[in-house]
């Protein structure tokens, strides 16, 4: 679930470029450079033992994303110069609710080709456990034929 | 590494078109095309009649195993896409970079050429 998303090109939306291109097999029409529509859409899956939250961010290296963990939230925010000359930039943030606390020390991230992965570990404390059931003490028997007659 | 020596067209799994853009250049025409999680031998662009065909395989999946999904905004899809280039391109001297998952195909405007026409 998104908690709030501050992204003012939201990725579902058809974009600039998607029109600038048309659909599939007509003109390569020239446009202005428009605003960079890329992508930003997100994938939040969960077992019990973690989350797996994964960003479509084409166009940020490693250097350009930073990636911000606070018990149940995820904040990513990327940053990143375009244009020959370096002073365009673009700039994202996005930030999602987990549906349980995370290790916060134990979370890794990774981007590459243009791919936010990051690996969230549940909070040990909020890990569901098998609870040992107590009962009898008294060793279970064994029956035998004759009981069985 | 199994998946780099896959042919590229491929088409096992499902493909969506990428965003793109086309702006006029200088020298010419600049395309860029967004692929995240695809390298550049999964990359394969031919021009054929005018028309530039896309064809990229990714390295986005599914995890592994059982869970839940909490928020779901793309599919595991490689990407294709065809587009009509404009005539006065020289695709011969096309060159292309892959970087961050962002193809960028620059592509010269031909020379034009001068002809004086004779009036008989």
């Amino acid at each position: 679930m998104v908690l709030f998303d501050r992204n003012p090109f939201h990725s579902l939306r058809p974009t600039p470029f998607d029109d600038l291109f048309g659909a599939a097999g007509t003109a390569v029409r020239r446009g202005p450079d428009l605003a960079e529509s890329f992508e930003r859409r997100a994938n939040l899956t969960a077992t019990d033992e973690g989350a797996h939250l994964t960003v479509l961010v084409p166009g940020f290296g490693p250097d350009d994303v930073e990636v911000r963990v606070q018990r149940t939230t995820v904040t990513v925010r990327g940053a990143a110069s375009t244009g020959d000359d370096g002073k365009a930039r673009r700039s994202f943030e996005r930030s999602f609710r987990l549906p349980f606390p995370v290790d916060v020390d134990e979370v890794s991230a990774r981007v590459e080709h243009g791919v936010l992965d990051l690996e969230l570990p549940r909070s040990g404390a909020d890990r569901p456990r098998i609870v040992p059931i107590a009962g009898a003490t008294e060793a279970p028997r064994e029956i035998t034929d004759a009981e069985v007659e | 590494m199994t998946e780099a020596t896959q042919n590229p067209t491929d088409t096992a799994r499902p493909t969506r078109r990428p965003h793109a853009l086309a702006r006029s250049v200088e020298d010419g025409l600049e395309l860029r095309f967004e692929l995240p999680g695809t390298t550049r031998d999964r990359v394969e662009l031919t021009v054929e009649d005018g028309e530039l065909h896309l064809v990229a395989r990714t390295a986005l999946s599914d995890p592994e195993g059982s869970f839940r999904v909490s928020h779901r905004e793309f599919a595991a899809t490689d990407f294709e896409g065809r587009w009509v280039l404009p005539d006065d391109v020289d695709v011969d001297a096309a060159t292309s970079e892959l970087q961050h998952g962002v193809l960028t195909v620059r592509i010269p405007a031909r020379e034009k050429a001068r002809r004086t026409i004779e009036i008989a």
